[in-house]
């Protein structure tokens, strides 16, 4: 899918572990783990709106489009 | 009754019929074997009879009705012929078609078998299920119309290999329309099953 998540990239430069994140957001870190890894098929405007809170980014910087990947 | 005993008695049950298939094959082995090994302690002239359509059957003497002779005829039936000392070559024809009929049963109880194993083990709505229950449409498809064409066949070499006088010997094109239409319609529900699973591992998917 030409839809890549850059979350562990968002993570890391916050210093951040994905546990973390769940447990402020609270969604499960199986779902985030789905996110991260690149095997969702969706994501709800909710979830986008509660990582981007709390990572202080925008959708942009979670969410990239590639062509041909 | 809970929902997994009402599976396990279909699911024995199941497991019944395909024992009885797993005979009926068997028979049709042995019956093919004593076929061509022409053995003489088993009369097979009983059952080397074959299944006509006729248009007309006339009766060679006139028979006799309140004192007058009258000249009878039988028309549009079906029964079955027997010969006595006749070589039939038609009856490998149609013993195939039976195998054929029974690999097919065959099929779809091992195609409906897989689906119980899942369904015992608490799986529904997996691919699996759907795309057996795909290949069980084809196979009734198939049961519909593959023994009814070689049926076809074989009632074609018959009508025109024998003549009998005063019989009129035809041959008919049997498909069963509604095995057909059942087997597109699990086809149908087969698509929606697996489209159906589609859209559950997209909600699964979604975060």
């Amino acid at each position: 899918m030409p839809i890549i998540t850059n979350l562990d990239v968002q993570l890391a430069k916050r210093k951040m572990s994905l546990t973390e994140l769940s447990e402020r957001i609270g969604i499960t870190i199986a779902n985030l783990s789905i996110l991260k890894s690149g095997k969702a098929r969706a994501i709800r405007f909710s979830t986008l709106e509660l990582i981007c809170n709390e990572l202080n980014c925008t959708p942009g910087d979670i969410l990239e489009y590639a062509p041909g990947e | 009754m809970g929902n997994r005993q009402t599976l396990l008695i279909i699911k024995s049950v199941i497991n019944v019929l395909w024992v009885l298939q797993w005979v009926i094959v068997f028979s049709i082995i042995v019956y093919v074997s004593f076929l061509i090994l022409n053995v003489d302690f088993f009369n097979l002239d009983v059952l080397k009879g074959f299944k006509i359509h006729f248009s007309k059957i006339h009766f060679l003497q006139p028979i006799l009705i309140e004192g007058k002779e009258h000249i009878v005829k039988l028309t549009n039936g079906e029964g079955r012929l027997h010969i006595e000392n006749f070589d039939q070559n038609f009856i490998y024809m149609r013993i195939f078609a039976a195998f054929i009929d029974s690999f097919l049963y065959l099929l779809i109880l091992f195609y409906i078998r897989k689906i119980f194993t899942n369904l015992t083990a608490n799986q529904y709505f997996i691919a699996e299920n759907g795309v057996l229950i795909r290949k069980i449409g084809f196979t009734i498809i198939a049961l519909a119309i593959l023994p009814a064409i070689l049926h076809y066949l074989t009632d074609t070499m018959v009508a025109n290999s024998i003549q009998i006088e005063g019989v009129i010997l035809k041959n008919e094109f049997d498909l069963d329309l509604q095995t057909i239409l059942l087997g597109i319609l699990i086809f149908v529900i087969s698509s929606v099953f697996l489209r159906g699973i589609e859209l559950k591992k997209d909600q699964e998917l979604t975060i």
